[in-house]
């Protein structure tokens, strides 16, 4: 799969942004990463028709997968900045998975890089509970934004989207409101005031 | 073209005399507030010499016409050396002396005024013009309180005085023409003509790539200017729509009709809660952004728009989109059941988008989360996922 994967799509878009900007900075491979507590979530096509769910097509932890593995012992030239999404039920899930993806993967291979967090939020994403408030998913992203391991973390999204409510303003049904808390909160992370 | 070089002799009139120095672009004002780029202010902020304050000091006016009316105190103040600020009007008059005699080359007078873009609270610079063409003059500079009971300080090197030559004809003649475009066509276009045959205007042009040719050559339906360009840059403008949307289809149009010979598009920024725009046009791109911006500056200024292309674009070569649903398997579609294809049009795709939006792209993300099924899936030639990008 990961061979596939780099064949059919890295390759071939990769050596068409070169082609016309030989200094273009692709960063990747936006890997879907579980909770960081590691329940069986994040499985890929090859479970999909097979039902194989070793950690080679499941993830469960960093450093059992094969996916991350694969991107960084063979392909680590593709991706100069390391990048994984992640929506854990709290900012330490975050951290694990970052703390797994370096400790476990990275430095065992020699292949130490940046890693940024292209998408997250809170509570895990497609769950559909829910159950955070507007404060506490504010407090999880402060607490990320000032302990994080990571070089760059991307809040995902601006609005809401799905059954859960985690945008900064709301969707469009709602006119894209700002949240009373999270909106004003984040442009304090950003901005300081 | 040679740079015409003016000299400014000064004479120090003691040794008191303040210190000179080029005027500088930067204005600290100005960064903080992110605005230093879009008031055009900066070119001014470096024109002519400023006159730096020798030492620090305070002044006070308390309202009165009197001399005596004015309080000020130096910080130092050296004996038997003029103090280079005093109160000698009245009026809430302040007067600083440069402490020198100054005369530029012959023919150039001297204007006289406060540091460029650089207001101050409680006091007010008078601008004065010193006929220097022919001897050399004492120069000092006038401020004005603007109200009473405000103690204005001065710090020591903080600019109190700009200093501006200019040839002493340059305003002794000059007339204003209001062209309204209907009412003489030819000679609007004369004019318009003349400008982008600017050597500044040539510079800048050539700065970005493009070459100039000589050929006046008439050719129908394209205007000289754009036969002679060569190798235009691409031109990108920003337009800020807001409440005026009536005005928009308007400079939509106006824009189109710029025989502008290069590649050049629209980017209609529209934060107006009330309404959605979009228009088809290739060369127009409409962003709806969810909130008003509060100030020009921070729409501007403020905006970092990641772009995700799910689909192909129809501008490189993708379908057209059979219904709003952007998620129709055959809208836009890459996808091929023969790999081989599947991988040239995916290059063709990064090579069409690279090309572009070379220059305005941070950095690029290909693909989205691959080790998920739903996202990538070549065995049944759902290939999912999409480009993915930010524009920063």
């Amino acid at each position: 799969m990961t061979g596939e994967y780099i064949d059919l799509v890295q390759t071939p878009a990769h050596s068409g942004l070169l082609a016309v900007i030989p200094s273009a900075l692709t960063v990747g491979p936006e890997l879907y990463t579980p909770n960081g507590g590691g329940q069986v979530e994040t499985c890929d096509y090859w479970h999909e028709v097979t039902g194989d769910s070793s950690p080679a097509h499941c993830m469960w932890r960093y450093g059992t997968g094969e996916w991350e593995d694969a991107m960084l012992r063979y392909f680590s030239n593709d991706f100069p900045i390391f990048t994984i999404h992640n929506y854990s039920d709290t900012d330490s899930g975050s951290r694990t998975a970052v703390a797994d993806l370096w400790n476990n993967v990275m430095v065992p291979l020699g292949k130490q890089r940046q890693i940024w967090v292209t998408e997250f939020n809170f509570p895990g994403k497609g769950d559909g509970t829910c159950s955070l408030s507007e404060q506490t998913i504010l407090n999880y992203t402060t607490s990320l934004y000032n302990l994080m391991a990571n070089q760059r973390a991307f809040y995902f999204a601006l609005e809401d989207g799905g059954s859960c409510g985690d945008g900064l303003v709301r969707s469009k049904a709602f006119n894209w409101a700002e949240k009373s808390t999270l909106y004003p909160g984040f442009v304090h992370i950003v901005t300081g005031h | 073209m040679d740079k015409i070089r003016i000299n400014i002799k000064a004479y120090p009139l003691n040794g008191n005399a303040a210190t000179l120095q080029p005027a500088s672009r930067e204005r600290a004002w100005l960064d903080e507030n992110g605005h230093a780029a879009h008031l055009g202010c900066d070119i001014a902020n470096g024109q002519g010499w400023n006159v730096l304050c020798p030492c620090a000091f305070e002044a006070t006016w308390n309202g009165g016409p009197n001399i005596e009316d004015i309080k000020i105190r130096v910080d130092k103040l050296e004996k038997g050396i003029p103090a280079f600020v005093q109160s000698q009007l009245g009026g809430g008059i302040l007067t600083l002396h440069t402490g020198y005699q100054i005369k530029p080359d012959a023919g150039y007078r001297l204007w006289i005024r406060g540091p460029i873009n650089e207001p101050k609270d409680g006091i007010s610079p008078l601008e004065s013009i010193a006929d220097t063409s022919i001897l050399p003059c004492t120069i000092s500079i006038n401020w004005k309180f603007t109200r009473p009971h405000q103690a204005v300080r001065f710090e020591a090197g903080e600019a109190f005085c700009a200093l501006l030559p200019f040839p002493k004809q340059d305003f002794d003649n000059v007339g204003v023409d209001v062209m309204q475009i209907g009412e003489d066509v030819e000679r609007y276009q004369q004019n318009l003509q003349e400008m982008t045959d600017s050597a500044v205007f040539h510079h800048l042009l050539r700065r970005m790539g493009a070459t100039i040719a000589d050929s006046r050559e008439l050719l129908p339906n394209i205007s000289i200017w754009a036969h002679r360009l060569h190798n235009p840059p691409a031109v990108s403008c920003i337009c800020p729509a807001s409440e005026r949307i009536d005005l928009l289809e308007e400079a939509i149009y106006g824009f189109l009709q710029q025989d502008y010979p290069g590649e050049k598009e629209l980017i209609v920024l529209n934060d107006w809660e009330g309404q959605t725009l979009a228009c088809d046009h290739p060369n127009v791109y409409v962003v709806n952004l969810p909130r008003r911006f509060h100030s020009m500056g921070e729409k501007f200024t403020g905006i970092s728009i990641g772009i995700r292309f799910y689909k192909h674009p129809t501008w490189a070569g993708g379908q057209t989109c059979p219904s709003t649903n952007i998620f129709a398997d055959s809208c836009g579609a890459i996808m091929s059941d023969h790999m081989t294809i599947f991988q040239n049009n995916l290059y063709d795709l990064a090579h069409n988008l690279a090309t572009r939006y070379n220059g305005k792209v941070a950095f690029w993300i290909i693909w989205n989360e691959p080790n998920l099924a739903n996202e990538f899936s070549p065995q049944d030639s759902n290939l999912g996922g999409g480009f993915d990008w930010r524009v920063h």
